[in-house]
């Protein structure tokens, strides 16, 4: 009895847990999530996206556009369509010029609007170059 | 002597990460660079250009060929054979004409065929169907 009551007093003097490995996990989570954090707006919308065997990884810092299978155009969450694009493309390449311009088509989206949107981004000044067309790969 | 009081420090660092945490959206595309001719005055091609390969996707989905004035409906199962027979004669980019109508995804297949057959580059033109 009395044993155990000298242990009772002893866990009593412990003051603080330590929580110095507690801060030292979250610092690194912020870090992590620092690093790795885009600000990309996405279009928003549910898009099934063609599939290719041989699609490249594009980069990660970019101008995402959706395009639904009843081809109305998508950006930041909103439909702009195809005549609202230009100043929306425009304003993100003036903040960046290197930005490129990823296209999100459906599936069922027709060649005509793709095309007509390219066209769009190459008015707004993003270089023929920058504008990808995005695949679900697939694994051979 | 007491220690320096961190827990301000701590609750701004727990709002940063709770921040970054929300904020975050991974983006991962993987795609293929889209080529479109410039909108530009249209001219002819010029002589050597016209005896090369074209391809129309048309509306229904049916791939035809074209080498000069003869043209072939090949579908999308035949594009690899004809192109890269093309391609070891010559390696040389090609045009594909797409009707308004016709879908991505057939544009996408044959610009897939067109690259495992050995083509440089495939530019994608709007062509009016008839």
């Amino acid at each position: 009895m009395g044993k155990n009551k000298k242990a009772l007093s002893a866990t009593d003097d412990v003051e603080d847990i330590n929580i110095s490995p507690l801060i030292d996990m979250v610092f690194i989570l912020l870090i992590f999530f620092i690093v790795t954090t885009v600000f990309v707006e996405e279009p928003g919308v549910d898009i099934v996206k063609p599939l290719a065997y041989n699609a490249e990884d594009l980069a990660k810092n970019c101008i995402l556009i959706g395009v639904t299978d009843a081809d109305n155009v998508f950006y930041g969450g909103e439909e702009v369509g195809l005549a609202g694009i230009r100043v929306k493309v425009r304003r993100m390449i003036k903040e960046n010029e290197s930005y490129p311009v990823i296209i999100q088509a459906d599936q069922g989206a027709t060649n005509g609007t793709i095309a007509r949107l390219i066209d769009e981004c190459k008015l707004a000044e993003v270089p023929a170059g920058n504008i990808h067309l995005s695949l679900e790969r697939l694994r051979n | 002597m007491t220690d320096i009081n961190i827990s301000p420090l701590i609750d701004m660092v727990f709002i940063l990460l709770i921040f970054f945490i929300v904020t975050t959206v991974f983006v991962e595309e993987k795609g293929m660079a889209s080529n479109t001719p410039d909108p530009s005055p249209q001219t002819d091609p010029p002589d050597e250009e016209k005896e090369r390969l074209t391809l129309l996707i048309k509306k229904n989905g049916e791939v035809f060929s074209k080498i000069g004035n003869t043209q072939k409906n090949i579908g999308v199962g035949g594009v690899r054979a004809v192109v890269q027979q093309e391609m070891q004669r010559e390696v040389y980019p090609i045009l594909v004409n797409v009707e308004k109508e016709s879908l991505i995804a057939t544009y996408v297949t044959v610009h897939e065929t067109c690259l495992l057959a050995g083509a440089e580059g495939i530019t994608m033109k709007v062509v009016q169907g008839n």
